[in-house]
């Protein structure tokens, strides 16, 4: 059985012992992990990081992709504040000669904003996916900061990419059905606690094909993470599907 | 063996519970491989008086020999002297679980000083139930903050003499917890890399189970970096000596 871990922020230059970069390879082989997205330190420099900073954390990624091409895949993490330029550039740098098979962004800017748009058009045309920050927050909204109906709306204006919905578990019931008609969102399961009945609801609602299992490491552990789709009561199939067939699918390999 | 000391079971409006009878509650922490659970009633969170539910709890748990009540007490309701002596009497885990935050009032308030002496005289632990869901997730109109850490250490430091357990601190609040007060104990149910507290014999298996997915504290607890013998120290150990377990 393929596990791919969707949603992860590692970063090498971390003296934390767990993010030691071979550590964190024999770590996930314990958990049966295979391979591990990177979608990079995203608030190491703030909500809404410079050009410094973006490409620092880029940088980061690639060197960990470099040095286990067959466990890490990459994701270029960018702010659609700066320069359309330096977004580009990156994007070259990152998805076209490094090889990273999606885009994340996270909450310089909501999700509605046209700012995104020279991104997601480049996302269309480069055929990556785009994993998009979401939450449903009662308490700490960041300013900007999307929720599932900003998602939606995304959705809509881009029917043909195909677009991951961070923290199901944040997302939470609402957050499921805000994306349960836009076939191009796709939901991964990191974030919080792992509270029970949220991963049977969405594959009843969307169906297990739209879900993927995501971890959040190093802020969440494989344990708890993985704990909620082992503990779900779904079939097994279904389990397969959102432990990394999913994943295996979007990313193309 | 493993005994869990953080079970709920009950209705709660914003989450369907698979455990929703105590049948599959029993059966499904059996499969789990839990041996025994401490189990309190989310009706006693909300329901003014707690009493009600906790009487109904502990004639429902005659019948499981696994599932062991841990009443919930308000103590700023007048009777809570007279109910606590009888839960006292009643029950075999020798504490009881409060909710300060559901049931308002603050741990620095008079009325926690009177029920610290009277668990005291009867060498009874004290629960705190820090949180019962992720507080950013709340219900709208339904925003209960998380217990504070800064108050639990106060309390804790003020009545050394007896022993606090809180269940669901974060990895943070628990390892800040347990270094700044030497009574104060933590279950794993929040707990990210239980490996990162220094001392396991502040620390007890609690699963927040049906709140949290049960699998997740039981992955934690067999993949933890930790020696065998402190395994068996979180697994049972701790919850035998604070709770009083004969088992």
């Amino acid at each position: 059985m393929i596990i791919i871990d969707i949603h992860t922020h590692f970063y090498v230059r971390d003296k934390k012992k767990i993010e030691s970069i071979d550590k964190i390879v024999q770590l996930a082989k314990r958990f049966g992990i295979e391979k591990i997205c990177v979608l990079g330190d995203v608030t190491r420099y703030g909500y809404d990081p410079d050009e410094d900073g973006i490409r620092k954390i880029n940088d980061s990624t690639i060197s960990m992709v470099r040095k286990y091409p067959n466990v890490f895949i990459g994701f270029c993490f960018l702010n659609p504040k700066n320069s359309k330029k330096f977004i580009y550039q990156e994007i070259e740098r990152c998805v076209i000669k490094e090889g990273f098979k999606g885009i994340k962004l996270e909450v310089a800017v909501n999700a509605r904003d046209k700012r995104l748009n020279p991104i997601i058009n480049k996302a269309e045309e480069l055929n990556v996916v785009v994993l998009h920050h979401a939450w449903y927050k009662t308490v700490g909204k960041v300013f900007n900061e999307s929720d599932p109906s900003d998602i939606a709306v995304l959705a809509a204006r881009f029917p043909k990419v195909k677009i991951i919905m961070a923290h199901l578990t944040g997302c939470g019931i609402r957050g499921v059905l805000e994306i349960q008609s836009f076939p191009n969102v796709y939901v991964d399961t990191s974030g919080s606690q792992p509270f029970s009945g949220i991963v049977e609801y969405a594959v009843e609602k969307i169906g297990a094909r739209r879900l993927l299992f995501g971890s959040d490491m190093p802020y969440r552990d494989f344990s708890s993470q993985l704990g909620r789709i082992y503990g779900a009561k779904i079939k097994e199939s279904e389990r397969r599907l959102i432990l990394g067939l999913n994943a295996q699918y979007l990313l193309g390999f | 063996m493993l005994i869990d000391v953080n079970v709920s079971f009950g209705y709660w409006p914003f989450q369907k519970f698979q455990q929703n009878t105590l049948a599959k509650l029993s059966k499904h922490l059996t499969a789990e491989g839990i041996s025994l659970a401490l189990v309190s009633l989310t009706e006693a969170v909300f329901y003014p008086d707690s009493d009600v539910y906790n009487k109904l709890l502990f004639e429902k748990l005659k019948s499981y020999s696994n599932l062991m009540p841990l009443m919930v007490l308000n103590p700023s309701l007048p009777n809570w002297k007279e109910t606590l002596e009888r839960y006292h009497n009643l029950q075999k885990a020798k504490a009881i679980k409060i909710f300060p935050n559901y049931h308002n009032y603050s741990l620095s308030s008079a009325v926690i000083d009177d029920l610290i002496y009277e668990l005291a005289r009867r060498k009874m632990a004290l629960v705190i139930q820090m949180r019962m869901e992720d507080e950013r997730n709340q219900y709208s109109l339904l925003k209960v903050a998380d217990v504070k850490v800064k108050e639990i250490i106060k309390l804790a430091n003020r009545f050394s003499e007896i022993p606090i357990i809180v269940l669901c601190s974060e990895s943070s609040e628990a390892v800040s917890l347990i270094k700044n007060a030497s009574n104060i104990y933590v279950d794993i149910s929040f707990v990210e890399f239980i490996e990162m507290i220094d001392d396991f014999n502040k620390v007890v298996f609690g699963s927040h189970t049906p709140f949290l997915y049960t699998h997740s504290a039981i992955m934690k607890i067999r993949n933890a970096d930790v020696p065998e013998k402190d395994l068996n120290t979180i697994m049972s150990g701790n919850a035998c000596r604070l709770f009083k377990l004969k088992v």
